[in-house]
């Protein structure tokens, strides 16, 4: 909040002194590009072009809130989240990221280019928990070995010491101590996210991505993660991205919310501007398609149809991605000048020649 | 009245497996009208697809058998038919789409052979009249250059077209009643819109009868009539929407309303959430299914399962013992907007 | 918002009944060996083909310390003379005339109360014996090409599934050419070389060691194949990312994720290529490549067996030929159970 302008500027310089970083951002990402390759032939693989995952993204998160990042299936979503984490390797850019060390001064780490040993000491801050609660754990290992991972990679405590803090994590995400010595598959899918959990609380992060982590559950026991993970973030003061494509949790977690489509930031703003008072086509589409349990409600909507289907990211349509979709695309503007991603209002960001706020709901 | 569509008397459909009978549908009944457009929801588990399945004769033996129950068609009983009348009624009186549109197409035929195989079969009409109805099923769903789509592989279609075509050929013979099993669970949001867009069109227009078997809730809200609430195995609570949503009498209903985001919430409040998990249909607890989840339960839910029966508004039935005693209207949170229109949902 | 909150909210009371658990009492830990073993024991034909297979490791491994004990007899001295006699001057036997070879059963006519139990081949040693001796030769020929498959086609599988680009690139390629190379006549004309290569040392020149060391560099590749496969996929298994991204080294996520999640793969492949070796050193032998005469082997005796066979002879090469389809259907069941019981989702209550 501390003077919008001066973090604009800083965000579209092509570098930013790490030293800028206001005391109260804990991540800002910059320039970020990944790119997947497609190769071609056996012996001699020969790059014949790139999947754009990620198309020159930058934001930045503050200590303590909740980012919400949406989008469709494609639109680059997990992909930014673990380029972060440096699950994958970034093509280009540079996230810096706060490590706050008690009694020490914090030190500004860009993940995006730090050595072995210093990301193995970024990742005590900044854990993931993932979207399918049967993938993200080893079927081979006890709870009790998943959850106790991070501190053993680390070097953390004796084993009984593990063990102990195991059974505290246990407690503090719901579920008995007693559950520690059985294996994954003997927990419904909701047990299994809380196990997830555990495990990306057990190094004491500061920052935490939630990728998807409530869309393969059932609604009712979505409800209990969401309320957890409340709950987590006000006892442990976390800092969360929250990646997922229903814009309704999305709404109900977030602080504030950003907007992807096919690789680009489309618009970023506070949650309720963002939901009241969209300004990018995209976003009034995406909102105005998303039911609301309330018959009267969806009696009386008018739905924005897109038409046809996203485009391939192996080949992005030119200028603004998104004009072959949209209903307000000015022929000879849209489809050559890409637009640029500004700031209209403070705090609220889009990317689009023509941006307007419409009410969708 | 006339003959109702579909009526669902006592189905109970069980599966064997190695760790014992699962009772995926345990005593279910309703009935539905020509063109009505009812809405079955629960979560995973609830039997709401194997009620489907069973009325579209997909149970297949040994595994799974209808231990009991009759489905009346338009007054037939479609358990006593043999599988070739039952052939005639599946796809031709009775369509059904389902989840993953991929699986439910051959990837090694073109879209316009499987349209006009499911034309054929169940139309005496020659090969190129049966092309014509296949192009103008192809049109109807809102898919362009139809002819020259109908010589592509379902491969070359994304997602939400593949759904379009299963749209395509369960209406291809101008069904009764079309089910439709999580139609678009797997698409993505802008996709389902359309999608649903297009069936609420296309049902409205040939006064087809939907089955929308789905978990979301909100889908259900801008498509469907009438609801059923299924929770393990059982309808604990069916109604019109308006009494589902503004006059919920069952606890498990009122907590799935609780459960859910809105994306019209500003107020980001603590989500009233069922707390547990949906029992093991193999092990159900005795008495009341939703007992060990129930904010409200007494002993007598422990004991005596209840059966559905008329509380609420006219029409609208719950399976609960203490469902006069509860007012769950006045407990859902923070909803100023349901308050005010309940009366005059209520005389709709 | 309190603790205390959530804890009530999160309360699964019907899934921890369904546990069976009873409040404030640890279950002990169970481990994945424990796991393993209940559900091996569960499965009936592998805990049988398991029996077959020790009961046969021991008796071979126990042939030599038999036969000074005078239980059974030497698997190449002759029992039988020319005229059907046996040569420790026991009463003569009936032949026809032109082979020694005697039917199973009968009176005690040899050295050993088992001499003549499977009858004799035509230059009169018992088949009993033999077949004992021969199974030194077919299981040491499984079990160690059986072994240098396991390692190399895993240890290569793996390095080229973790490290994709060159690395995998090129140990695939090479793994092609050896997965290229046509197995038996390959192995027929190395056997050949072999023994003309004085720098050898004689038990690889000489015996089943050789057979076994060619069999297992000859048949990695399809092991290394699936290997690569299986570390491939499971680079992108969410909990390998979880473990990266808690920063676990490539060594720990080597042998703590994805070898322990490979493994039923290897070892049912593995239990298949031990068949499968046990079949072409018998095809060898029958060729007449194998392990020289007169050291008996199930494949050579099967050959010579089925010579007396079509005259009616019938005993030599059912027995040995019995042996070893109870053998290779032993290691194939054992196999399968294996694979079931290294499935962890494989619930206690299976039957």
């Amino acid at each position: 909040m501390t003077d919008a302008t001066a973090g604009a500027a800083a965000m579209d310089a092509a570098v930013v002194d790490p030293s800028n970083l206001p005391d109260d951002v804990i991540l800002r990402v910059n320039h970020l590009v990944k790119e997947f390759p497609i190769t071609k032939g056996i012996f001699f693989r020969k790059q014949i072009g790139a999947v754009k995952a990620v198309s020159d993204i930058s934001f930045e998160i503050k200590r303590g809130e909740t980012l919400g990042l949406v989008g469709e299936s494609g639109c680059g979503k997990s992909t930014t989240a673990r380029s972060l984490l440096r699950l994958l390797e970034p093509t280009s850019g540079d996230v810096w990221f706060r490590m706050e060390r008690e009694g020490e001064e914090d030190e500004i780490v860009n993940v995006a280019t730090a050595k072995k040993d210093l990301l193995r000491e970024v990742r005590r801050d900044m854990q993931i928990v993932f979207q399918d609660p049967y993938a993200s754990l080893n079927p081979r290992m006890t709870v009790a070995s998943i959850i106790a991972e991070p501190l053993l990679v680390h070097g953390e405590g004796t084993k009984s010491e593990r063990l102990d803090k195991v059974k505290d994590l246990l407690k503090v995400v719901g579920l008995s101590p007693e559950h520690a010595n059985r294996y994954p598959h003997e927990f419904s899918g909701g047990q299994r996210q809380r196990i997830g959990v555990a495990r990306a609380l057990a190094l004491n992060p500061s920052f935490m991505v939630l990728d998807e982590p409530v869309s393969a559950l059932d609604v009712s026991i979505q409800a209990q993660v969401l309320n957890l993970m409340d709950d987590l973030q006000d006892e442990y003061g976390l800092t969360y991205l929250f990646i997922a494509h229903d814009l309704s949790v999305v709404r109900h977690i977030s602080d504030r919310v950003a907007v992807m489509y096919l690789g680009k930031m489309v618009e970023m703003a506070d949650r309720d501007a963002l939901y009241d008072r969209p300004m990018h086509p995209y976003t009034h589409a995406l909102l105005s398609a998303v039911p609301i349990p309330d018959p009267h409600i969806e009696a009386n909507r008018e739905r924005i149809i897109l038409e046809g289907d996203i485009p391939s990211p192996a080949n992005p349509p030119s200028g603004c991605r998104f004009h072959t979709r949209c209903p307000i695309a000015v022929e000879g503007k849209c489809d050559v000048d890409e637009p640029e991603f500004r700031e209209l209002e403070a705090g609220h960001w889009a990317a689009c020649h023509f941006p307007e706020v419409q009410q969708v709901f | 009245m006339s003959e109702p569509l579909l009526v669902v008397d006592d189905l109970r459909t069980y599966f064997s497996t190695e760790e014992g009978i699962v009772r995926a549908v345990d005593g279910i009944s309703f009935t539905m009208e020509a063109g009505q457009r009812l809405g079955v929801v629960g979560e995973s588990g609830s039997g709401k697809s194997v009620t489907a399945l069973s009325v579209m004769g997909l149970i297949e033996p040994p595994a799974g058998e209808i231990v009991t129950g009759r489905l009346l068609f338009k007054g037939q009983n479609l358990l006593e038919l043999d599988e070739d009348q039952m052939q005639e009624v599946r796809g031709g009186q009775i369509a059904m789409i389902f989840q993953d549109p991929m699986t439910a197409l051959n990837p090694v035929y073109t879209i316009g052979d499987q349209l006009m195989e499911t034309i054929l079969l169940h139309q005496d009409v020659s090969r190129s009249e049966a092309r014509e109805i296949a192009i103008q099923a192809i049109e109807d769903v809102q898919i362009p250059n139809a002819s020259q789509r109908m010589m592509d592989y379902p491969h070359q279609y994304s997602g939400g077209m593949r759904q379009r075509i299963m749209i395509a050929m369960g209406l291809s013979c101008n069904p009764d009643l079309l089910i439709a099993d999580e139609p678009t669970t797997a698409l993505d949001v802008t996709t389902q819109a359309q999608i649903m867009d297009l069936m609420l069109q296309l049902a409205e227009d040939r006064g087809t009868a939907v089955m929308l078997i789905t978990h979301d809730l909100g889908v259900v809200a801008g498509f469907c009539d009438d609801v059923h609430v299924m929770y393990a195995g059982g309808i604990v609570e069916s109604g019109s929407i308006d009494d589902i949503y503004y006059n919920p009498q069952h606890p498990y209903t009122w907590g799935l309303l609780g459960s859910m985001t809105r994306l019209d919430d500003a107020q980001r409040q603590r989500l009233h959430s069922v707390r547990g998990a949906p029992p093991s249909v193999i092990d159900l607890p005795k008495g009341c299914r939703f007992r060990p989840r129930c904010d409200f339960a007494t002993e007598i839910c422990g004991e005596v399962l209840p059966a559905l029966r008329d509380v609420g508004n006219p029409g609208q039935r719950a399976a609960c013992h203490h469902a006069e005693e509860l007012d769950l209207k006045s407990m859902i949170a923070g909803d100023e907007t349901s308050e005010p229109v309940v009366s005059e949902g209520a005389s709709s | 918002m309190s603790k205390g909150k959530f804890l009530t909210d999160a309360e699964e009371p019907s899934e921890s009944a369904a546990l069976g658990e009873s409040e404030g009492i640890a279950v002990e830990p169970i481990t994945q060996w424990d796991l393993f073993w209940t559900r091996l024991r569960r499965h009936r034909l592998a805990m049988i083909a398991t029996g077959v297979l020790v009961l046969l490791v021991l008796v071979v491994l126990a042939a030599p310390a038999m036969q000074s004990a005078g239980w059974i007899d030497s698997p190449v001295e002759r029992l039988v003379d020319d005229g059907g006699r046996t040569l420790r001057n026991i009463a003569p036997r009936v032949n026809d005339g032109t082979v020694n070879s005697l039917p199973p059963g009968g009176e005690p006519v040899a050295a050993s109360p088992t001499a003549l139990l499977f009858g004799s081949d035509d230059l009169g040693r018992g088949v009993f014996t033999r077949v004992i001796y021969g199974g030194r030769a077919s299981l040491t020929v499984g079990f160690v090409t059986g072994f240098i498959v396991a390692l190399l086609g895993t240890v290569i599988g793996s390095i080229a599934g973790y490290y994709p680009g060159a690395v995998d690139q090129s140990l695939m390629r090479f793994t092609d050419l050896v997965l290229g190379l046509p197995l038996l006549p390959v192995a027929i004309v190395v056997g050949r070389i072999l023994p003309e290569m004085s720098f050898l040392p004689s038990w690889i020149k000489q015996g089943p060691m050789g057979i076994a060391l060619l069999l297992g560099f000859l048949s990695w590749g399809g092991l290394a194949r699936i290997v690569r496969a299986e570390f491939l996929s499971l680079r992108e298994k969410e909990f390998v990312e979880a473990a990266r991204a808690a920063g676990a080294s490539d060594r720990r996520i080597v042998f703590r994720h994805a070898l322990p999640n490979a493994m039923s793969p290897i070892i049912v492949q593995t239990t298949l290529t031990v068949g499968i070796a046990i079949v072409i050193e018998a095809a060898l032998s029958f060729l007449g490549f194998g392990v020289p005469p007169p050291t008996p082997t199930w494949g050579a005796m099967a050959a010579e067996g089925g010579r007396l066979a079509v005259r009616g002879f019938w005993w030599e090469l059912f027995f040995s030929a019995s042996a070893l389809v109870i053998t290779v259907l032993s290691i194939n069941f054992l196999g399968d159970g294996l694979r079931d019981a290294l499935d962890p989702t494989q619930t206690i209550e299976r039957k």
